[in-house]
């Protein structure tokens, strides 16, 4: 073949994700969003002349989706007859739902291919792709163990697509059983292999990537969803090439500080530059180190204030630790009952007879009490 | 402030102006009788300072024949003498005036007289200290007054000491507990979580979530149990159907029914051949028999033979030795016989030589019981007479009665005579012919007394009949001592008290006889001479010739003798019959013995008659034993090679039961796939997965937020606490200024007490007397009152301290208290009135004469 061929490779879709530990305002964007990638990688595939959208897993958030998930999924797949989809079974939509697979297969549009045993598939002449379906949720061996001994044509790509960790560090529980050998793609001879599972990109050399969601969905992965064009030439190292398909940009930041360090500030150099949308934003500060009463009150005040621009802004003051100065305290009050109060609750604060959790109640309601006062009347 | 005097016109009774001048410093009183104004006067020094003129709520003040009420009050202020002016109603007005000028009128009148009472943070003084009539509360005003009084006190306070706002935190303190309270009391109440609020709700949201997120995982874990199970069932169907199976099932029963069948043959034939080999057996074993038995027979009859020959010699023996036995007890017999004739006569004698003795006691005694009674009869034929005069003439007992009644008639004639009126005659010469009493002559100048009726014979004049009647004597007593006497002496048979004394000697000494004879008789016949009698009759007299005496002794020790003899003849006769008996039953059981030996000797020979003869019974045994190992050696070559009929019944009904059993598993799997099937297909669209984990993600954050709302709790609580324990520390201080001005009056009244105060209202709130607290509303009304006036007086010293003077206007504020607790309260108003200006109005005239101070009277002016 003289034509590179190209494919967009995605994961972990999630379909029918319903985002519970978010506030219940939030959750209908992002849960249209994540049906929204499927357009979007729509989109990447035309933009980049692809032919084929290879799924490595996880299309379905969980075994028995809604009706209206998976129907209205396979609609926006029909709905691009000019590409195909090829959709393998995750750990989250494995074989072993049968139920979804059986409907999937009745109901699937001519241009959705679903791989349900695993054995090579020629995607066209010169192009084979060696897959490797879940049958289970948890698989206790590589799945991929037969790639190497599987013959195709002579000088024909060959393809891998699978889902699964290659070292311990799997989205799913039940890590550490079928770990994908790192070296699949060299010991299987492999063009490309394209895995699903782990929700962010990367790269495992050359021939190997993990393409990662294309509307992330957590704050374990900073920014937004992308998908990988990948263009094979027979000889050649695969052309990889990231493409942006999310919407919402996830970010968990730490702010650590420091007493003389502004929190203000501090706290403003995490947030998205100028021209972003913070609308599509879900932002998570978490917060340690040590501030004054002050500084707290200052950082809580600045965090209530910037707070409804987000779709999502979370500041987790947890691991922050309360540095109590006198200066703090004779902004209490310099003597009488407030200042005693205040010294008492400092005291507690800083006791390390006391617990842990009564040092933080304590510490928490020294801050209370400099917010009351501070706040004007 | 210093009040000094106050003019009304037209306000209440006072329709005429009236006029109190020349209030001074230090203590004011004055006192007057009720309804004369005292109250009037305190409602209009409060109507100045608090009633706007432009009030139209002057009913209180209008005088009932109406009028236009108006207030004018001379006042020193910070050493400025001032006048305050109010008229309300018709042509209102407000005014100061210092001198003639007018500083200020209206509103800006009201608003310079206002100052005088506001607050320390509002510009102006604290305000009077009003105490009222009755058993004054302290808070007893409008909610508005009070609230301005508690802010009184605070900022009285503050004035005091400037330390004391930051003390207590003051209104920042106030402040963050009011917002720690009021966002705690968003979360939670007294009793926990409060209904519907942040905390309650996320405790239900988790606990909703929790159970939810339980049946999801049981829905869920149902589903996929149904999914696994349909496709278990899926796989067995599968198997069960498969054409191979089925067929193989088949061939498997056709090849078992084949085997069943030979094998039921065989096992036929070989039952037949075991019965054939039983039956040789049991011949076989019979033949044995009889050959045994025969031969045991001949033996058993031989053995029986030597057996009773040797006891027949035994027996023999035995009945020797019982003959000779049986001889010796006779002998044993004869001599025991004559050992009891030798015994019996023995006997006999010692009875007689017995008897013979007896006899010779008896005669001794019937000689001396005669002798006896020879004596007793002459005793016994003398009693009766000696008894007769013994119970002769008056006893001792009789004699003194008599005795006694003699002495009484003699007491009684005694006193007859000398209570009887007395005749004395004296004779005008001796010539005169004598007088005759009762026909006795009247001896001359002799009294006679009269004890009874009588007639006097005066010769010459007639008879003069005298009657001493009744005066003086006691006749009834005459006469009953003598009937008494007569009739003692009657019954002792005596004409005089002589004779009655004479036999009452001569009975002593027949007493005195009948007792001698009585001891004699006692000792002679100590059980009466009739028992002596009866004794002597029953005994025989000696026997004139005596037979001779033989030896008791002698007789007893020959009868001993012959006892023995016959006691050693028994014991002999006892041995021989009990050798006797043992030789006869010894040679009876020999005898037994034989007779069974015999018996059995011929049933021994009947046995063997019975049973053929030796040479048949070895023909008859050999027959069998032939029949016998034929049978067997059939029997053993069909067991050889028969087949395991159970064995091949066991693979025939295997085989029929997997047919029965895959056709009743086809239709089980049929029937459980197609409910699988319907089960699945309702649940599995139902995002049951998807609702789980998104009810586990929400869980999860529920618990966040429920942490964090406990967390919050916990944060408020720890604050209120730490605010409320530091503002209770400095509260302590607070009220120290308070105590301090307080204590000395307060020991005026109760020595060693102590005033407690609360904490919120900054009022007192109990006494402590003799270390016990008494909450103020349980003291009597007295003692309330007497608190109220004493704190106020404290606040004013305070107040006076910090150069805002206030006058104390007391109303009528000691009507409870007694005259003793009144003297010490007028000490501490004395005390007080140093430094301050108290107005006291009373209607206590009297009582109040001993409080001094300056008095005040009501003036009238002219109109």
């Amino acid at each position: 073949m003289t034509q590179p061929f190209r494919l967009i490779h995605s994961a972990d879709l999630h379909l029918g994700r319903r985002f519970g530990n978010l506030p219940e305002a939030t959750r209908g964007r992002l849960i249209e969003a994540r049906h929204q990638a499927l357009d979007a990688l729509v989109q990447a595939a035309r933009a980049t002349g692809a032919t084929d959208i290879l799924l490595a897993g996880d299309t379905f958030d969980n075994e028995t989706p809604t009706k209206e998930v998976w129907r209205q999924a396979l609609h926006a797949m029909g709905a691009a007859p000019d590409l195909r989809w090829w959709l393998l079974p995750g750990n989250h939509d494995s074989l072993a739902a049968e139920t979804l697979w059986s409907n999937l297969q009745r109901h699937a549009p001519p241009n959705l291919r679903l791989i349900t045993a695993a054995g090579p598939i020629d995607l066209v002449p010169g192009v084979t792709l060696l897959a490797a379906p879940l049958a289970h949720r948890r698989n206790a061996r590589d799945l991929t163990d037969w790639m190497p001994g599987c013959a195709t044509a002579e000088g024909a790509l060959r393809l891998g697509l699978a889902h699964g960790a290659v070292q311990d560090f799997s989205e799913s529980a039940g890590a550490g059983e079928g770990i994908i050998a790192p070296d699949r793609a060299q010991s299987a001879g492999l063009d490309y292999l394209a895995l699903g599972d782990w929700h962010g990109q990367m790269r495992l050399g050359p021939r190997t990537a993990y393409a990662g969601t294309p509307e992330a969905d957590g704050f374990r992965h900073k920014g937004r969803g992308a998908c990988l064009a990948v263009s094979l030439t027979p000889g050649a190292l695969p052309l990889v090439t990231r493409l942006e398909t999310g919407r919402f940009h996830w970010a968990e930041e730490v702010l650590a500080l420091v007493p003389d360090l502004d929190p203000v500030q501090a706290l403003a150099r995490l947030l998205p530059g100028a021209g972003a949308q913070p609308r599509d934003h879900l932002l998570k500060i978490r917060v340690n180190g040590r501030a004054t009463l002050a500084g707290q009150a200052a950082l809580r005040q600045s965090a209530q204030a910037l707070g409804p621009d987000f779709w999502v802004f979370a500041l987790d003051l947890a691991g922050l630790e309360t540095q109590i100065d006198t200066a703090d305290l004779d902004q209490l009050d310099h003597g009488g009952a407030l200042r005693q109060a205040a010294e008492a609750l400092a005291r507690q604060a800083a006791d390390p007879a006391l617990a842990e959790a009564e040092r933080r109640i304590a510490a928490g309601a020294l801050n209370r009490l400099y917010s009351y006062l501070q706040d004007p009347a | 402030m210093r009040l000094r005097a106050l003019t009304l016109t037209d306000v209440r009774q006072f329709s005429r102006p009236v006029r109190v001048a020349a209030m001074a410093d230090g203590l004011n009183v004055l006192s007057a009788p009720n309804e004369s104004g005292k109250s009037t006067l305190f409602e209009a020094i409060r109507a100045l300072f608090f009633l706007p003129h432009t009030s139209r709520k002057i009913a209180p003040l209008r005088p009932a024949v109406g009028g236009n009420p108006e207030i004018a009050l001379d006042i020193d202020h910070e050493g400025v003498a001032y006048r305050l002016v109010k008229r309300w109603g018709k042509g209102a007005i407000a005014e100061v005036w210092q001198g003639a000028r007018l500083i200020a009128k209206s509103d800006a009148a009201e608003a310079w007289i206002n100052a005088l009472t506001l607050p320390a943070d509002e510009g102006g003084p604290a305000g009077l200290l009003w105490v009222r009539q009755g058993p004054a509360d302290f808070d007893q005003g409008s909610a508005s007054e009070n609230k301005a009084a508690q802010a009184m006190r605070r900022d009285l306070m503050s004035s005091v000491t400037l330390e004391i706002e930051e003390m207590t935190g003051g209104r920042r303190m106030d402040r963050a507990l009011a917002l720690a309270h009021e966002e705690l009391a968003q979360l939670v109440t007294q009793r926990g979580a409060k209904a519907g609020g942040p905390l309650d709700l996320a405790r239900r949201e988790v606990e909703a979530l929790d159970t939810r997120a339980a049946a999801l995982a049981e829905q869920s874990l149902a589903l996929r149990g149904q999914i696994d199970k349909r496709r278990d069932a899926r796989k067995l169907l599968a198997d069960l159907t498969a054409a191979d199976e089925e067929a193989s099932r088949q061939q498997r029963l056709i090849r078992a029914q084949t085997a069943f069948d030979a094998a039921q043959r065989h096992a036929q034939a070989l039952q037949t051949a075991e019965a054939q080999l039983v039956s040789a057996t049991l011949a076989l074993t019979e033949a044995r028999r009889r050959q045994t038995a025969r031969q045991q027979a001949e033996t058993t009859l031989s053995d029986l033979g030597v057996k009773l020959a040797e006891v027949e010699r035994d027996l023999a023996k035995a009945g020797a030795e019982a003959a000779t036995a049986r001889a010796a007890l006779t002998a044993a017999t004869q001599a025991l016989t004559a050992a009891r004739a030798v015994q019996t006569a023995a006997a006999t004698a010692a009875r007689a030589a017995l008897r013979a003795a007896a006899r010779r006691d008896e005669g001794r005694r019937h000689a001396e019981l005669s002798a006896t009674l020879a004596r007793a009869e002459p005793l016994v034929a003398a009693l009766p007479a000696q008894r007769a005069a013994a119970r002769t003439g008056p006893d001792a007992a009789a004699l003194a009665t008599l005795e006694a009644a003699a002495q009484a008639l003699a007491l009684a004639e005694g006193l007859a005579q000398a209570a009887a009126p007395h005749l004395q005659l004296t004779y005008a010469t001796p010539e005169v012919p004598q007088a005759r009493l009762d026909g006795q002559p009247l001896p001359a100048d002799t009294p006679v007394a009269l004890t009874a009726r009588a007639i006097l014979d005066l010769p010459g004049y007639g008879t003069l009949t005298l009657d001493p009647g009744a005066q003086g004597a006691d006749p009834a007593r005459l006469d009953k001592a003598r009937t008494t006497l007569s009739a003692l002496l009657a019954s002792a048979g005596a004409g005089d008290l002589a004779q009655a004394r004479s036999a009452a000697q001569r009975r002593v000494q027949a007493e005195t006889a009948l007792r001698q004879t009585d001891g004699d008789l006692r000792h002679l016949v100590p059980h009466g001479i009739e028992a002596l009698r009866d004794e002597l009759a029953r005994l025989a007299p000696a026997e004139s010739e005596p037979q001779p005496a033989l030896d008791p002794d002698a007789a007893q020790a020959t009868g001993e003798q012959a006892e023995a003899a016959r006691h050693k003849a028994d014991t002999l006769l006892e041995a021989a019959r009990a050798l006797a008996q043992r030789r006869d039953e010894a040679a009876l059981r020999l005898s037994l013995q034989a007779e069974a030996l015999r018996d059995k000797r011929r049933e021994a020979a009947t046995q063997l008659a019975d049973l053929p003869e030796a040479p048949g019974l070895a023909q008859a045994l050999a027959v069998a034993g032939a029949t016998h190992d034929s049978a067997r050696a059939d029997a053993e070559a069909l067991r050889g090679d028969a087949p395991d009929l159970a064995a091949s019944k066991a693979t025939l009904e295997r085989a029929r039961s997997v047919i029965t059993a895959a056709h009743a598993e086809r239709a089980r799997l049929e029937a459980e796939l197609a409910g699988f099937e319907a089960t699945i297909s309702a649940r599995a669209g139902d995002g049951v997965d998807e609702d789980l984990a998104d009810t586990r993600l929400k869980l999860g954050t529920a618990q966040n937020v429920l942490a964090a709302h406990e967390t919050e709790v916990a944060v408020l609580k720890a604050l209120i606490g730490a605010l409320e324990t530091a503002q209770a520390a400095a509260r302590e201080r607070y009220f120290a200024p308070v105590l301090a001005e307080l204590q000395p009056m307060l020991r005026l009244l109760w020595p060693e007490s102590e005033l407690r105060f609360d904490g919120d209202s900054l009022l007192p709130s109990a006494l402590v007397r003799g270390g016990r607290e008494e909450a103020l509303d349980t003291l009597s009304g007295g003692t309330r009152e007497q608190i109220a006036l004493l704190v106020r007086l404290a606040f004013a010293r305070l107040l006076a301290k910090s150069g805002r003077d206030t006058p104390v206007i007391l109303d009528d504020a000691l009507v409870y208290s007694d005259d003793d607790r009144l003297e010490r309260m007028f000490d501490a108003l004395q005390t007080q009135a140093a430094d301050l200006q108290i107005i006291v109005l009373s209607c206590r005239t009297r009582a109040l004469r001993a409080l001094g101070g300056h008095a005040l009277h009501f003036e009238t002016l002219e109109s």
